[in-house]
């Protein structure tokens, strides 16, 4: 079994153009964790998901790494009010500003040990693209778990 | 002789002689090509400065430069345990939270006014960087302060630039706040942690209110801040920065007694890298009280990983360097140099007076070039040198005088780290943190704010010399 036999073909996409709020409410609705990103071309250019949008929630400086630097703030005493605010700032600007571009698609001809160890590593969806670099497919670990469900006694 | 002809005389033991350089060449030669390459490619910053010091030390000995025996005689370890001790200290007492609170209540103290928050976390990383080193302190004070910024919806460049400016400085006063300092202090046996706070300590606040005032023209008097985005700050609950208030006591006794340690220990014997090994040692046994054999053998190892291995190596592979310079000839050469510049100069007072001046600005440049950390671990057994050849010729420089030079070092090479973004780890480490927070601070822009306030402050410096030292 192979990555092709278990992606979901065509998967809903988003212009970089799209905003933020819009994307957000896509993810939202469909309770997706995140969504490929496409340019006007149609070439992915990244993800963007609730990951994402938990980052915009905070404030900046929490998400930064240097040099091991503390990255916790207990004393912030933030509201929903203030998380939505920080959200809000960015929720009109286009969502390409804000993708995950260092994302390792999979191939439609990867063994299925390679997509379940890649599952495990990411906890994202993962998208497929072909040897033209084209968006296929993407795969979930729903997926996968439905599939390994079908063959264990319920 | 070199370790691969001790190694075909099957462990003979290595004798100390002078050098038996490979291949004939002139052992000056040889160490003055090693000297320059490794310099040279440190300067670049294209590989790590720790590898290239370690290679460059490594091919001291290969060479024949020095023997394995003299390499590892030429390391201060009295730096390299001040270093380690003071980082372990820093890495045990920073889980406890206490300096995020620190400067989140410096600025709710001030009622979240961005001027005053400047001021307040100014007047926090100069203290730090005193006790801490640079780079720590930038750590700590920097991600609170792109947190207030970020909250106060106000560029946080000013607050950036006056706390680099401010960790220089800040370091600048004591024996541990600077590695200028911790290898002046560790390397010249008559001076001690108490010296620096009387003699160069008290420039410091006059240095620091002459830098703030320019800030204020600025960017002071036109920060401002909504009533909502100060309300935002003043609504941080710093007590619960703290996360450990158990540790956070054991700490503060322990570095407590630490510093009365570099207080008083010296006139018992006691040098800077053996009071704060012990401190260390003391403050890992109480962090660990409680805890479970396993649980302590983790703890104790994860804190090791945080000791900035990479500077401990860099100086080692520094002072195998600087050590096969001096083996060599070379620091003898230059010291000539330097002694040749007095000549004419009768009185050492007048010979003190220009050396003092000389070293202090030359140090400041160069300082706000490269890495001062290698410029001054070379300068100070130039400089000692320089003393004996003064010494032979009848000019001998008394404690005073020698003493003013000194500080010159210290001053120059630690003020003109503010000279560029380059000038020192702490600069590199600031832009690094706000480039990756999406606030560029741009070389350009940086120098053409610093190196003016760097000028000031070194001409501060050189009237307090002066008037304290030289007449």
């Amino acid at each position: 079994m192979t990555c092709a036999s278990i992606m979901r073909p065509d998967p809903i996409t988003v212009r970089d153009s799209t905003s933020v709020g819009d994307t957000v409410r896509l993810l939202c609705d469909n309770r997706f964790r995140s969504v490929p990103v496409v340019n006007d071309q149609g070439d992915m250019i990244g993800q963007f998901g609730v990951h994402r949008v938990l980052q915009l929630a905070v404030p900046g400086v929490a998400t930064v790494d240097v040099h091991g630097s503390n990255r916790e703030f207990p004393f912030v005493n933030d509201s929903m009010d203030d998380l939505r605010r920080r959200l809000g700032d960015e929720w009109t600007q286009p969502v390409g500003r804000f993708v995950q571009n260092d994302i390792q698609p999979l191939k439609p001809d990867d063994p299925m040990t390679r997509v379940v160890t890649r599952l495990y590593k990411t906890q994202d969806n993962i998208p497929v693209i072909d040897d033209s670099g084209k968006l296929v497919g993407i795969v979930s670990y729903w997926d996968v778990l439905d599939r390994l469900f079908d063959g264990l006694p319920r | 002789m070199n370790l691969l002809s001790a190694l075909l005389q099957h462990g003979a033991p290595v004798h100390d002689g002078p050098p038996h350089v490979l291949f004939g060449v002139d052992p000056l030669w040889m160490a003055g090509i090693i000297f320059v390459a490794t310099y040279g490619l440190i300067m670049t910053e294209r590989f790590n400065r720790a590898v290239i010091a370690l290679l460059g030390g490594g091919l001291m000995i290969l060479l024949g430069v020095h023997t394995q025996h003299t390499a590892i005689a030429g390391i201060d370890w009295n730096t390299i345990g001040l270093l380690t001790g003071m980082m372990i200290i820093v890495a045990v007492t920073r889980r406890s939270g206490v300096f995020q609170y620190l400067a989140i209540w410096s600025a709710k103290k001030v009622k979240a006014k961005p001027w005053g928050i400047l001021v307040m976390l100014s007047i926090v990383t100069a203290i730090l960087s005193a006790m801490l080193d640079n780079v720590t302190t930038v750590l700590l004070i920097v991600p609170v302060t792109l947190l207030i910024t970020e909250e106060l919806d106000i560029p946080p460049y000013p607050f950036l630039f006056a706390e680099i400016l401010f960790s220089n400085i800040g370091g600048t006063a004591t024996l541990i706040g600077d590695p200028p300092n911790i290898l002046i202090g560790s390397l010249v046996p008559t001076i001690t942690f108490n010296d620096f706070l009387t003699q160069v300590a008290p420039i410091v606040p006059v240095v620091f209110i002459a830098t703030l005032l320019p800030i204020y023209l600025i960017w002071g008097r036109k920060m401002k801040a909504t009533d909502e985005a100060r309300e935002r700050v003043m609504k941080f609950r710093e007590k619960e920065a703290i996360k450990d208030s158990k540790l956070l006591i054991k700490s503060i006794v322990v570095l407590f007694l630490v510093l009365i340690g570099f207080v008083f220990g010296h006139p018992a014997g006691l040098e800077p890298a053996t009071v704060a090994m012990f401190g260390a040692a003391l403050l890992l046994l109480l962090d660990n009280l409680g805890r479970d054999t396993e649980a302590k053998g983790e703890n104790v190892h994860h804190t090791s990983g945080e000791v900035e291995w990479v500077t401990i190596f860099f100086f080692v592979g520094l002072f195998v360097i600087v050590g096969g310079l001096e083996r060599a000839g070379a620091l003898n050469i230059l010291a000539g140099q330097v002694v040749d510049m007095t000549d004419g100069m009768t009185d050492t007072g007048a010979i003190s007076s220009m050396m003092a001046l000389s070293v202090m600005w030359i140090s400041a440049i160069a300082s706000a070039i490269v890495d001062n950390i290698p410029f001054v671990a070379t300068m100070i057994p130039t400089l000692q040198e320089a003393f004996a050849q003064l010494a032979e010729r009848g000019q001998e420089l008394n404690y005073d005088e020698e003493h003013a030079v000194w500080w010159a070092l210290s001053l120059g090479a630690c003020l003109g780290g503010n000279g560029s973004l380059i000038g020192a780890s702490a600069n590199l480490i600031v832009a690094g943190f706000a480039e990756r927070s999406g606030h560029q601070i741009r070389f350009l822009t940086f120098l053409k704010h610093a190196f003016p306030l760097m000028l000031m402050s070194v001409a501060i410096a050189t009237v307090y010399l002066y008037l304290r030292f030289l007449i």
